[in-house]
C-alpha cells in the first residue's frame, strides 16, 4: 500500500518535469470557475461554461492529485498501471481546448484588445503558451536515435540471414528456417529488434528481462541461466568487457547460434571468446559477430 | 493496403447508422450526428473482434479460424444492419432526410472559419505524416508488434512467447488473452496481406488519430453548437495539446502520437471523449458499446473499465448539478448553461 502511495506521490512530481499541461489545466479550471461566477476579462456576461464538465474535471483532478485518493483509482485500475494512468479519468485535453477557446473568446471581446493587430498578437502569444507548455519535441530526438539504432540492427540481421541461407526463394524456406534455428544472444537493442521483424528467429531472453512491466503479460519467468547470460551481456554493453567467457559454453548448451557483441568491447576479450568457442569473429555494422558451434 | 484502408473506413458505417437509428431514431434529425454513428459502428466492430477472439481463445482454435469467425460475424452484422436500415429508411427516411438537409442549409461558413479549418487540417496532416515517417514507437511496457508477429508465425494465439520466439511453458493469463487488439491486427494482416509492422505501427495509429478527431469534432459541436469559429478553435487547441503533450508516459499525446495502436491510447483519445460526449448529450446507450469495447481492448477490473467509472461519476455530477439548479430555480437541460 505504501509503495502505491509513494508511486502516486512521485508520479505526480514526474508529470511536471517534461511539460506543464497539468499546471495549465489548473489555470484553465480557475478561469472557468471565475467565468462561471461572472468574472471575465472583457466584463461581459457569457452563458456559463458546461457546468457538469467543469465540476467533474475539478473533482477528478483533485482526486488524482491527492496520493491517498489516487491510490484508490490505481486499485480500481487493477493496480498494475502506473500512477500517470489514473489521470485518464481527467479529460485534460478536452478541458484545455475548451477552456482555452473560452478564454480566447473572452480576451478578443475585451476593451484592452481593440485593434486587429493587438488581437492577432494576443492570439499568437496564447497559442505559443499552449505549445511551450508541452514537451517541445524532446521525444522526437529520443525516437530518432532509436530508429537509427534499429536501422543498423536491421542491416546486421540481414547479413546474418543471408549468411544462413535463410532467405531462399524455394518453397521449403519456412522449413529451412525452423531447421536452421537461428538464435541470437546480443545487446538489448539487437534482441528486441530481432523479435519485431523476424518472428522465425529466437533470442536467448526477451525484452521483459530489462522492461519488467512486460512480465505481467505472462506466467513464464526466467531461470538463473538466462539471468547469467543477461548479466554477462550487460557487462559488455555497459563496461565494454566480456570477461566471463565461460558463458559461451552455457550459450552453446542453450542452442544459441550467434553471439553479437557491441563494437566497443575490448579487442582482447573478443579474441579470447573466439578462441574459447573455436570460431572466427568478424565485424558487421559496428558489432562483433561470433557464430557458435552446434550443440551436438 | 488500399483494401485495408477502405475496409477500415467503410466497415463501421452500416452498423453505426443502424444502431443509431434504432436507439435514437425518434430524436430530431439534426441531433443524429453521422460522426457519432460512425464511432459507434467502429466500437461495435471492435466488440465483434473481441467476441471472435474470446471464442477462439477459450476454444483453443487457430488464428485462421478466428479470422473466418470474425469475417462471418462482421458480414452478418453488416447484412442485418443493411436490412434494418432498409426497413427503417422506407418508413421514416424521406422526412428525416429533408429535415437534416434543411438544418444543414442554415449553416453558412465564413472566411475566418474556412481559414481556421485549413489550419486545423494542416495540423492533422502534420501529425499523420509524423506518424508515417517515424518508423518507431514508444515501446516501454508494450509488445503488441511481437505478439502479432508470433500469431502470424504460428497461426495460433498465445502459444509462442513473442519476446523470445520459444514456446510458452506456463502460458499467458486469461485476462490478457481475452484482449482482442493483437488478434484484430493479426486478422487484418492475414486478410489484407499487409505486414504486421505497417498495420500496428502505421495504419492503426493513423486510423485511431482520425477517430480521435472525429470524437473531438463531436465534442466541439456539443460545446459550441452555434459558434463555428469557437468550434474550430477548440479543435485546433485540442490538436496542439495532443501534438505537444507527448512528454509524460500515459499522456493523451504520447498515446496518440507514439503508440496509437495500444488499447490504453484508444481509450484515452477515443473512448473516454466519446463517453463524455454521450453523457453531455444524454445519449446513455452510446456509453454501452464504449464500455464493452474497453473491456475488449484494455485490461480492466473484471470488465469494469475507466469508461464505466467516468460514466458513473459524471452522471452523478450531472444529477447533482441538475438538482442544484432546480433548487435555485435555474434548471435546464445542460445543467447550468
Amino acid at each position: 500500500m505504501w509503495e502505491l502511495i509513494n508511486n502516486a506521490r512521485e508520479g505526480f512530481l514526474s508529470m511536471h518535469t517534461g511539460g506543464k499541461y497539468t499546471g495549465l489545466l489548473l489555470v484553465i479550471l480557475v478561469y472557468l470557475w471565475c467565468r462561471k461566477c461572472g468574472h471575465t476579462l472583457s466584463g461581459k456576461k457569457y452563458a456559463g461554461p458546461e457546468k457538469g464538465l467543469m465540476v467533474y474535471t475539478t473533482l477528478m483532478a483533485v482526486i488524482c492529485s491527492i496520493p491517498v485518493t489516487a491510490v484508490l483509482l490505481m486499485k480500481y485500475q487493477t493496480a498494475f498501471y502506473d500512477y500517470t494512468w489514473v489521470w485518464a479519468v481527467v479529460p485534460a485535453t478536452i478541458m484545455l481546448a475548451y477552456g482555452g477557446t473560452l478564454l480566447l473568446e473572452d480576451a478578443m471581446d475585451s476593451e484592452a484588445l481593440k485593434t486587429t493587430r493587438s488581437k492577432v498578437l494576443f492570439a499568437a502569444a496564447f497559442i505559443a503558451v499552449f505549445i511551450l507548455a508541452g514537451g517541445m519535441g524532446g521525444r522526437e530526438q529520443e525516437m530518432a536515435l532509436k530508429k537509427a539504432e534499429y536501422q543498423t540492427t536491421e542491416r546486421l540481421l540481414n547479413v546474418l540471414i543471408q549468411e544462413s541461407d535463410l532467405k531462399g526463394d524455394d518453397v521449403s524456406a519456412d522449413a529451412e528456417r525452423e531447421a536452421a534455428g537461428l538464435c541470437i544472444w546480443g545487446p538489448t537493442m539487437v534482441m528486441e529488434y530481432v523479435r519485431m521483424i523476424e518472428p522465425d528467429m529466437q533470442v536467448a531472453y526477451g525484452r521483459n528481462m530489462w522492461d519488467i512491466s512486460l512480465n505481467a503479460f505472462s506466467y513464464d519467468v526466467y531461470g538463473e541461466e538466462e539471468m547469467r547470460l543477461y548479466e554477462a551481456m550487460s557487462e559488455a554493453q555497459n563496461r565494454a568487457r566480456f570477461s566471463d567467457i565461460e558463458m559461451l559454453k552455457l550459450a552453446v548448451d542453450r542452442g544459441i547460434s550467434h553471439v553479437v557483441l557491441p563494437g566497443y568491447v575490448l579487442q582482447a576479450d573478443v579474441e579470447a571468446a573466439a578462441d574459447y568457442a573455436g570460431s572466427s569473429i568478424r565485424q558487421v555494422e559496428g558489432y562483433y559477430v561470433l557464430a557458435l558451434p552446434d550443440k551436438n | 493496403m488500399v483494401l485495408l484502408i477502405l475496409c477500415l473506413a467503410c466497415a463501421p458505417v452500416l452498423p453505426g447508422a443502424c444502431a443509431t437509428k434504432i436507439l435514437y431514431g425518434r430524436r430530431p434529425a439534426d441531433t443524429l450526428h453521422p460522426v457519432s454513428a460512425y464511432i459507434m459502428g467502429w466500437l461495435l466492430c471492435v466488440c465483434m473482434a473481441g467476441a471472435a477472439n474470446a471464442v477462439t481463445v477459450i476454444g483453443g482454435q487457430s488464428l485462421l479460424w478466428c479470422t473466418k469467425l470474425f469475417v462471418g460475424l462482421l458480414l452478418g452484422m453488416e447484412g442485418i444492419s443493411a436490412i434494418i436500415l432498409g426497413i427503417l429508411g422506407a418508413v421514416q427516411g424521406r422526412e428525416r432526410h429533408e429535415a437534416f438537409q434543411k438544418a444543414s442549409e442554415h449553416r453558412k461558413v465564413s472566411g475566418t472559419v474556412r481559414g481556421l479549418q485549413v489550419v486545423f487540417m494542416m495540423l492533422v496532416l502534420i501529425q499523420i505524416v509524423s506518424i508515417l515517417r517515424k518508423g518507431y514507437v514508444f515501446l516501454n511496457g508494450d509488445m503488441t508488434l511481437e505478439t502479432v508477429q508470433s500469431f502470424l508465425d504460428t497461426n495460433a494465439l498465445y502459444e509462442m512467447n513473442p519476446l523470445t520466439g520459444q514456446m510458452y511453458e506456463a502460458g499467458v493469463p486469461l485476462r490478457i488473452r481475452i484482449l482482442c487488439l493483437p488478434t484484430l491486427y493479426a486478422m487484418l494482416c492475414t486478410l489484407f496481406d499487409v505486414s504486421a509492422q505497417i498495420v500496428v505501427w502505421t495504419v492503426m495509429p493513423v486510423y485511431h488519430l482520425l477517430c480521435a478527431y472525429l470524437v473531438y469534432y463531436l465534442l466541439g459541436s456539443r460545446l459550441f453548437p452555434d459558434k463555428q469559429v469557437q468550434r474550430v478553435t477548440f479543435l485546433i487547441l485540442a490538436a496542439l495539446v495532443l501534438a505537444q503533450g507527448t512528454y509524460a508516459y500515459g499522456a493523451d499525446g504520447l498515446g496518440l502520437m507514439y503508440r496509437g495502436f495500444r488499447g490504453e491510447s484508444v481509450r484515452s483519445v477515443v473512448l473516454l471523449p466519446y463517453v463524455i460526449w454521450a453523457l453531455l448529450e444524454r445519449k446513455w446507450f452510446c456509453i454501452i458499446p464504449a464500455v464493452m469495447a474497453e473491456a475488449c481492448i484494455v485490461w480492466t477490473l473484471y470488465g469494469m473499465g475507466v469508461s464505466v467509472m467516468v460514466a458513473a461519476i459524471f452522471a452523478l455530477v450531472l444529477c447533482g448539478c441538475a438538482f442544484f439548479d432546480k433548487k435555485h430555480g435555474k434548471g435546464d437541460r445542460t445543467c447550468g448553461n
